[in-house]
Order: structure tokens, then sequence, then C-alpha cells
């Protein structure tokens, strides 16, 4: 068993410990490839479980021992993230189960965050969403500049909370120098209409210091129609996507401008 | 409640460990300790001992803090490495033990530019710890307000270490009675805990009956032990450096690596006058003093056993997850568990 507990939850550590009594007693907000649970312990903190899938035989050795697992990798970002003066939940524990043939299951515990996903603005006009596009180009801007590339920059992972962006599901994330290139294309995948989206790249290029911000937001345009062309090909989506919050509502986004 | 485990495998780990339960518990926090067999039970009747596996489990350190070379590796908990001293190459060696890494810890707490930069080299190239330059715990327990008592005569400390080849210990007795007979000084004597060598005890248990002004102490309670004396007398010791932090001087015997910091002197004869000379506290060797004990230790606030805390957070909460895996070690792993197993019967 691998164990990590933020010394600041270490008055709940003999819960953490026990994550199988937590998800028992939470309760289920996702249930997909992976498992979310919300949790709120007796002196009220709040908490949001992570439990991951087993993995296949194979990756269950490699994430044992060549490559941290997807739990540890998200404390890893999550705090990379705070050092750096971005929101993302405080980390309070990771657990696995480990044996000679690899990781078992795993679990990453951090904080609650409220906030709103930014699904809602597939179906926004420009005139409504300009200053909190032109805020997240400058956010993801500061972001890349820091040398962090949230690699899974979409609408589910970035939540609007009362102190600003705040990033959730960190396991995917890239260090190093990040190009523009590079930091465009890693928001291809948000829910935008085609002249949001042009409006977040030109601000990001802005931000990022570049000479010629048209021609980023116009290559931006194009990288996402390709993205969203090969999207509803592999995976069979329909012209009009939607999605279903953890609070029951509904978003709606249509491709059909997108990939025009 | 955080809860911290201060392993002590020999005796001189008290004195280096208790500056850090005090801050444990001004904290509100929790320590216990596990002596190993070699260590004597010198524990307060308010210090908590635990005494198997199934109770340090139970205890759930978020720390095991140990002054020694090694720790038990199957103890639940981030292991810390805070010194049994300071690297005083004693031995002429390219590389001082000091530096040997065992595979043990996840955190060395270093103490000043002697040993700093090394450790960080390692950790860089190694990557399975990390390096806080936190100063030495037992420095912490320096910092007492209150003035040393008054004596009316200068009293000597002379404490040898252990290693044949390098300790003075076997060749000072003869030395130590003509002083202390002709000489209007007092004496302390200590030896160092892996000096068990009857014969050789039991001459200076002997000598000090024999000579009113010398006291013989098998066990050196550091701090407590330097505040009765005005001058070191040694050979080799990491316990050199300790005694110059508390601004004294020292005099030595065939020191492996002398500096303008001591008066080192190469045969027993030349030791008398030497202590005359250091007793006075010549300005030069004072000033030498002061770099060299700078150069060991950074901190002089007494924050030590804080910061030594607070690395342990600060590595579980922004280090720990980004940490290479430790040597698989079987070997030394295998020694331990026999070592622990051994220590229970």
């Amino acid at each position: 068993m691998t164990e990590l507990v933020n010394p600041e939850y270490v008055h709940l550590a003999p819960l953490l410990r026990n994550p199988e009594r937590l998800v028992a007693a939470g309760r289920l907000i996702h249930s997909g490839r992976n498992r979310l649970y919300a949790f709120t312990t007796g002196d009220g903190t709040a908490l949001c479980i992570k439990q991951y899938r087993v993995p296949n035989l194979l990756n269950r050795l490699v994430y044992r021992y060549l490559r941290p697992p997807k739990g540890l990798r998200a404390w890893r970002n999550s705090d990379a993230l705070r050092r750096a003066g971005f929101l993302s939940p405080e980390n309070v524990a990771y657990i696995q189960e480990d044996s000679p043939l690899g990781i078992g299951r795993n679990w990453y515990i951090s904080r609650w965050q409220d906030g709103a996903t930014i699904y809602r603005w597939g179906a926004l006009p420009l005139r409504t969403l300009a200053p909190q596009l032109d805020a997240l180009a400058h956010c993801a801007a500061r972001m890349h500049e820091a040398g962090l590339l949230l690699t899974d920059f979409t609408p589910g992972n970035i939540l609007l909370t009362t102190g600003g962006f705040c990033f959730v599901d960190t396991n995917r994330m890239h260090r190093g120098r990040i190009d523009i290139a590079c930091g465009l294309r890693s928001m291809r995948g948000l829910w935008l209409q085609p002249e949001a989206a042009e409006r977040l790249a030109l601000a990001y290029a802005e931000a990022r210091g570049a000479h010629d911000p048209q021609q980023w937001a116009a290559r931006f345009l194009c990288w996402r129609k390709r993205f969203w062309q090969r999207r509803i090909h592999r995976k069979h989506l329909p012209l009009e996507i939607v999605h279903t919050d953890i609070d029951g509502t509904q978003y709606r986004f249509n491709l059909q401008t997108t990939i025009q | 409640m955080k809860h911290y485990l201060l392993f002590a495998s020999h005796s001189y780990a008290f004195s280096i460990l208790r500056p850090l339960q005090e801050e444990i518990r001004r904290r509100g926090d929790e320590a216990a300790w596990w002596l190993e067999y070699s260590c004597p039970d010198l524990l307060r009747p308010d210090e908590r001992r635990l005494s198997n596996l199934r109770e340090v489990r139970a205890f759930a350190p978020l720390a095991v803090i140990a002054p020694g070379n090694w720790v038990y590796p199957f103890f639940p908990g981030v292991k810390v490495e805070v010194f049994h001293g300071y690297p005083m190459r004693k031995r002429i060696e390219a590389v001082d033990d000091h530096f040997t890494l065992r595979g043990w810890w996840d955190i060395y707490c270093t103490q000043g530019p002697s040993s700093t930069p090394v450790f960080n080299r390692l950790a860089d190239s190694n990557g399975w710890f990390a390096v806080y330059e936190t100063g030495w715990c037992k420095v912490d327990s320096f910092r007492l307000a209150a003035p040393e008592p008054e004596r009316k005569r200068p009293c000597i400390l002379y404490a040898p270490t252990f290693s044949r080849g390098i300790s003075s210990v076997w060749e000072m007795p003869d030395t130590l009675e003509r002083l202390a007979r002709t000489m209007p000084w007092d004496w302390i004597v200590t030896f160092h805990p892996l000096i068990t060598d009857p014969q050789l005890i039991r001459r200076y248990e002997e000598l000090a009956r024999r000579c009113p002004n010398v006291r013989f102490s098998r066990i050196n309670e550091g701090i407590k032990t330097f505040r009765q004396t005005d001058l070191l007398l040694c050979d080799s010791s990491s316990l050199i450096v300790e005694y110059l932090m508390t601004g004294k001087p020292v005099v030595t015997l065939r020191n492996t690596h002398p500096g303008p910091y001591l008066l080192d002197v190469q045969t027993p004869e030349e030791i008398g006058p030497a202590i005359s000379t250091a007793l006075a506290r010549p300005q030069q060797l004072m000033t030498e003093i002061e770099r060299y004990t700078s150069f060991h230790e950074v901190h002089h606030d007494g924050r030590n056993s804080a910061r030594v805390l607070d690395a342990i957070d600060d590595f579980i909460q922004h280090k720990q997850a980004s940490m290479r895996r430790k040597p698989l070690n079987l070997w030394r792993k295998a020694q331990m568990l026999v070592r622990y197993l051994k220590s229970r019967k």
C-alpha cells in the first residue's frame, strides 16, 4: 500500500487510509472509466475522491515500476499548479494498492471545489463571453509561460469559481517550454462557437506577445475544425453533443458551424 | 495531531532529538521514541517509548527522524536523516562517509555550506531524496539564555573519539594524570558511546579516583557538559565542531584535518602549553573559530528543529509524489530485518 497524506489533513488520516469506506459512504457523482465521489467528513471538510480504474496487467506493471500512476500524477500536477499561483483543489491524500504484479486500485483525494464547469460556453454568444474568454486566455498564457501545459484542457476540467478559473483532473500535464502553437492546440477541445474561439485565440496570442495574433487565431480555427471533424468521425458523435453536469443540468454544443 | 517517531540507536541521539521533541510538543503534536538495543534507555517519565512494530504502525508516524546512519525501512512514515555530527573528514579518505548514501532516507536535513552543496549534487544525480538546509537540531539547545555557572578554576573537557588509529584514548591516561597533578585545572573526561573496552574504562575510573580534580563520566551530555567547561581536549571527532559552536577553544592531539581554528599538537608533551595558550583565547584563534563554525552551521537562530518539521511537511506536500524510487537494497533490507528481529529477542 502506498500512502500519501497531506500533513494538513493528518487528523483525517485514519479515515483517508480507508478509501473504500469513504467511497461506500460518499455520493457517486460520476461513473465512467473512473469514478468520482463526494464525501463530507465529520468536521465538515468536503472531499472529492477519484477512484481510478484498475489498469490492464501491462499497465499495472508499468505504473508500479516505470511510470507514476494517474492519481500520483494528479497530486503532483495539482501541486505544481498551486505553487505556480493557479487555482486547483488542494491535495488531501493518495492511496494505492500495491502488489508485485503491479498496482491495484488507487484513489486520489482532494478538497471539494465548488464551481461551475464551462460547458455552458458552447451555447453562449461572443458578446456575453468576451471578458471571460480574455480572462481564460490570459490565465492559460501565464500557465504556459510558467512551463505548465494541461493537456486535458476541456470544459469539464475548468471550473469557474469566485477566485477565478480552477483546474481539476490534472493527471495529464506536460512540463517544459510551451510555445504558442502548443498552447493553442491544447485548447481545441473547449466548447466555443467559432467567433468565441477566435477571440480566445487572439487574446491568447496577444498575451503571449505574438507579432501576428490574427494569423494564430486563423490557425487555431483550422486546428479546431480538424480536431472536431476527427472526433465526430472516430466517436460517431452527432452534430449536437450534450453533456449532463453533476447537478443534472444539460448543456448542448452545436458543432455545425465549427466544422464548416 | 501529527505523530513523529524519534529513532535513537545510540545515547548521543537524545541530545540531538530532544530539541526536536520540544518543538513537536510546542506545536501541539506528539513524539514517541524508538530505542535500539544499542541505545541505553535515558527517557524521562514524560517521554513515550514504542517497543514493537505493531505499536509503531498503530502510532502511524508522519515521519521517522533519526540521527544515525540507518533506520528500519519497514517503519511507516517519511524517513528523515538529521545527522549525528558535522562532516569532519576524520579519516583520511577521498570521500567523507558523512556523504555515503545508503538508500534509507527520503530527506536529508543538512547543516550548512560544509554539507548542503554535496548533498544537493547527490540529490540531483540520484533523485530519490530531497535536501533541506535546516541546520542541526542539537544546536537549538546551545542557545540557552541562562549564563554559565561561575568556576574558580578553568575546567577542561577531554572527549576522545572511538576509532582506533585516530583516538588518543589509549595514550592519554599518563599525560592526563601528570597535567591533573601539576596544573591548576579541573577535568571532565567523557567517552564516545562506542568506547566499550572494559580495561580502558577501568583505567580512567581509577585515574578519577586518584585525582580529585578529574571527573570521569561515560556519557557526554552535550551542551550540559560543554557548559561546565572552558576548553575541549580532543583528537579527531565531530564533537569538535559542536564544541566550537559554543565559542570556546579546542586543543587537539594529531587531528587528521587540522586548521587555524584548532590548536593542534603532535605529542602529548605539547598539550599542557597548548592548553595554557588556548585558555587565554587569542584573538586570531577566536576569529578563525567563528569563521569555521559558520561554514558548518548556517543558522544561528535556534529554529533548526522548526525548520526540520517544516521541511517534512513541505516534502510530503510538494516533493514526495515526484521522487524517484529508492534503491531496491535487498541485501541491506534483509540485514535490517535480521537486526530488528534480533533486537526484539
